[in-house]
């Protein structure tokens, strides 16, 4: 009873970390648990930066630039007079 | 649509997804310039009410495919066949929580570092990935699959087996040095 309660519970951690089977291949588990946590907050940690100013700016000048009917293609053109 | 505030709101991504693929801030931001740019100037074939992340990481992506080649045909030139070990500088990167983790990320083959990021990471789905990765669904669940066996394949040498001591320690902790007896 008790042996077979654990073993579905084991089954069920390790459906919730990988619900594809062949992913986790014969790889240790933890290993791989511990690659996924370390790719996560890897790019959470780059998600969480301030964003710099330069790129703010660019953005900010190209708005300026399409608002005055700079080069960049508007798409319309025919709707004029 | 409000583009400046939409790709506003999307560049915390572009950035993350930017960092994560070459490894180097400031490299990263020029390919977001890069990207906000060819975005802005190619708003009109955009179809609203699609995904603009996955839109913008296409470009962003093949941003950095071309960029890539173009180093590699550069460091071709100077020094001959080095560019099969250009890689990036782990150590510019500035970001030295997970600087072993990073240098293992660096050295999967680009396209398993993509799929993987993507998968793992950025939260894009199986069909988003092969869309921005320009490649069929079940490719990019291989590459996923082999960048994770490659990624515990170095990070079990390096780290010694089963996240021993790791590489400074490792060489204290020798057989005839070590006090089993005592535990």
């Amino acid at each position: 009873m008790t042996n077979e309660d654990e073993s579905r519970r084991k089954v069920t951690q390790k459906d919730q970390h990988y619900s594809n089977a062949d992913v986790s291949g014969g790889i240790d588990e933890h290993l791989q648990a511990h690659i996924g946590s370390q790719l996560k907050s890897m790019y959470d940690s780059y998600l969480n930066e301030p964003i710099p100013d330069r790129l703010v700016e660019l953005l900010e000048k190209l708005d300026e630039v399409s608002r005055e009917g700079g080069d960049v293609p508007e798409s319309d053109l025919e709707s004029g007079r | 649509m409000n583009p400046r505030k939409e790709l506003l709101e999307h560049m915390p991504n572009m950035r993350a997804f930017a960092i994560s693929l070459c490894g180097r801030a400031d490299r990263a931001d020029d390919l977001v310039q890069d990207t906000l740019v060819k975005a802005w100037t190619k708003l009109d074939t955009f179809e609203p009410g699609t995904n603009m992340r996955a839109w913008l990481f296409t470009i962003l992506r093949n941003a950095y495919y071309s960029e890539l080649r173009k180093r590699r045909r550069e460091v071709e030139d100077a020094d001959g066949a080095m560019a099969a070990t250009l890689a990036t500088h782990p150590e510019q990167d500035g970001h030295m929580d997970f600087s072993d983790f990073r240098t293992a990320l660096d050295r999967l083959p680009p396209d398993q570092r993509e799929a993987l990021i993507l998968i793992g990471a950025s939260g894009m789905s199986y069909e988003e990935a092969a869309e921005i990765c320009d490649c069929a669904v079940g490719t990019v669940k291989s590459r996923v699959n082999r960048a994770r066996l490659r990624l515990a394949e170095i990070m079990s040498v390096e780290s010694g087996a089963e996240f021993g001591p790791d590489s400074t320690s490792q060489p204290i902790v020798t057989p005839r040095s070590a006090s089993r007896s005592v535990a």
